[in-house]
């Protein structure tokens, strides 16, 4: 579905993401984890295409979208989120989803009931009224998550949206990744909270100082000696093998 | 932009039942109406004198409503619409005078250059990315230029303008005996441009500018092409501008660089909008009644002179202290706050 060849990403003299190849497959959950500063919101932003790669080529579905702007590519279905949520502050939570919606239609009706059933499917519903300001943090999230929703994408990269999210959260959050899997929707997860990854994801991959070290499935991954030295920790990966 | 007031029926069927922003529900049409209806019977009431208080404030309404599409709406400063108010009152009053062609077909050109110059202009300036203060200053330097230019052009009368000479009135040449005329020019302006903005308040466009202020990078991740929606809003903004310029220019018979160009047009065109809100439908029209009402009355039943001025500065720094939002959008919420306690 989302190919990478030799994508590279340099900010000066700084190589933010080394000679990344990655297959991201079609309805799948991929979990993509590493420490802060190994490129994984980089990785992202190159996949959205907030910025140019410095050198490789992504493909959609076969096609080049290297050269392709953010809002080319969010039409032709790769939605994202924020890693510190970035609601639109003087419009409601509807509204905030609404605009969306409006990507796939410029009827309002239409908009409108397609941004209802964003709500309904995140469990914001009776949130729709609320501005941005009067939101809790899990709720800020899952606005995040509703506003990509609602363009209608095939691949949704979400960006830390369990981070800083209290346990039972975590496993709502969780719970609504599985639901939005379901409907067809591919999902790239960039997160820290393991037991999420663990759980959700078929395949995770490994990023260290901007390059892949690891790319399998949770198991071998939290078994990886590799893994468990950069990142896990040694007790912390005695956890998730229990 | 309005839209808190739908909390009290909020939706239950998700798909069918929308917030009242978006279905239209929940507009006040009777008390509108009663406005609208004052408006149209005000001149059998209200004599010469009242008439060109009603001209100025339906006019500064105007203005401050056209540039709340791109400032507003779409979150672009622009300083440059003197220019283009100039660009419309330059533009008719010149057709007329060189050519006898009628002030209301110059008025359309006036509105098409006006347009393509702020394509010009707002091309290169999103093109660089000239957001907040930058563009604000391009737009700015791109008036002045405009301002020298005609301030020393031979063709448009230099400093001192282009008078129009008075002719039999009538409808083609927009000349008339009675002021009242040209207060349903501009009432029908007014009501005209209400009904732009209400279109932006709810549709797709109005939607897309709405994100691009809040947010760019949000903006672009939904879709949306900030700099094609930003030049949209520019154009639509200036094309809106330009006819004002032409039926005051008629309204006045003359046109001359300080009346119509330059920063003070300019900042007399933003401050209603600034003191009403910026954008919201009414904001622009509840900031002028405010100022023009206000400095008018004051400038004709109070005993010394300047203490109009001294209001008006009042006025403006009242607002920026009290209400930074703007009239409309405070007391909205206000009312709004009240009645979902009860």
């Amino acid at each position: 579905m989302i190919e990478l060849e030799h994508v590279s990403k340099s900010f000066g003299g700084v190589k933010a993401v080394r000679d990344v190849n990655l297959i991201i497959d079609h309805e799948k959950i991929l979990g993509l984890i590493g420490c802060n500063g190994a490129g994984k919101t980089t990785l992202f932003n190159l996949i959205a295409g907030q910025f140019p790669a410095t050198s490789g080529r992504i493909l959609f579905d076969g096609e080049d979208v290297t050269a392709l702007p953010a809002y080319d590519r969010a039409k032709l279905g790769i939605a994202r989120t924020f890693q510190i949520p970035q609601p639109l502050m003087k419009l409601s939570l509807f509204e905030n989803v609404l605009v969306g919606a409006f990507m796939r239609t410029a009827d309002r009706d239409e908009a409108g009931a397609a941004a209802m059933a964003v709500l309904d499917q995140t469990g914001l519903v009776d949130k729709a009224d609320l501005y941005a300001g009067e939101l809790t943090t899990p709720d800020l999230k899952r606005l995040e998550v509703a506003r990509a929703l609602a363009t209608g994408p095939q691949v949704l990269l979400l960006d830390e949206v369990m981070a800083g999210l209290r346990p039972a959260e975590v496993d709502a959050a969780m719970e609504m990744c599985r639901t939005i899997q379901k409907s067809g929707v591919t999902i790239v997860l960039v997160e820290h909270v393991m037991y999420a990854v663990m759980n959700l994801c078929e395949h995770v991959v490994v990023l260290d100082q901007g390059s892949i070290i690891a790319d399998d499935t949770p198991e071998n991954i939290a078994a990886d000696s590799r893994v468990i030295d950069i990142y896990l920790g040694r007790e912390h990966a005695n956890d998730e093998a229990a | 932009m309005q839209k808190v007031e739908s909390s009290s029926s909020a939706p239950s069927e998700p798909g069918i039942t929308l917030p009242a922003s978006i279905s239209g529900k929940g507009t006040p049409w009777i008390f509108l109406g009663l406005i609208a209806l004052a408006a149209i019977l005000a001149p059998t009431v209200l004599g010469r004198y009242g008439m060109t208080i009603g001209i100025t404030l339906l006019y500064s309404a105007y203005l401050a409503s056209a540039w709340n599409v791109v400032a507003g709406y779409a979150g672009q400063l622009s300083l440059a619409h003197g220019a283009f108010f100039g660009v419309g009152a330059y533009a008719s009053v010149y057709f007329y005078t060189q050519w006898g062609i009628s002030p209301w077909i110059g008025m359309v050109f006036g509105a098409l250059i006006s347009g393509a110059i702020a394509a010009g202009l707002g091309a290169v300036s999103f093109r660089y990315k000239l957001t907040g203060a930058y563009f604000a200053i391009a737009t700015l330097a791109f008036a002045e230029i405009l301002r020298v230019l005609i301030n020393s052009s031979q063709y448009l009368g230099q400093g001192s303008g282009l008078v129009i000479n008075l002719q039999e009135p009538g409808w083609w040449i927009m000349q008339f005996n009675d002021p009242k005329y040209f207060y349903f020019i501009f009432l029908t302006m007014m009501i005209g441009i209400l009904f732009v903005m209400r279109w932006l308040s709810r549709s797709r466009f109005g939607y897309r500018l709405a994100a691009i202020r809040e947010s760019e990078i949000v903006a672009e991740s939904l879709g949306i092409n900030p700099r094609r929606e930003k030049l949209l809003a520019f154009v639509l903004s200036a094309i809106l501008v330009a006819p004002a310029g032409s039926v005051y220019s008629q309204f006045l018979l003359f046109v001359d660089p300080p009346t119509f160009l330059g920063l003070t047009v300019a900042v007399a065109i933003i401050l209603p909008a600034l003191v009403g809100g910026t954008g919201t439908i009414l904001g622009p029209l509840i900031g002028a009644v405010v100022l023009v009402g206000v400095t008018e009355l004051l400038s004709h039943f109070a005993l010394r002179p300047g203490i109009s001025l001294f209001a008006y500065g009042m006025i403006l720094i009242l607002s920026v202290l009290l209400m930074p939002r703007g009239i409309w959008p405070t007391l909205h919420d206000a009312w709004v706050r009240r009645r979902a306690k009860k």
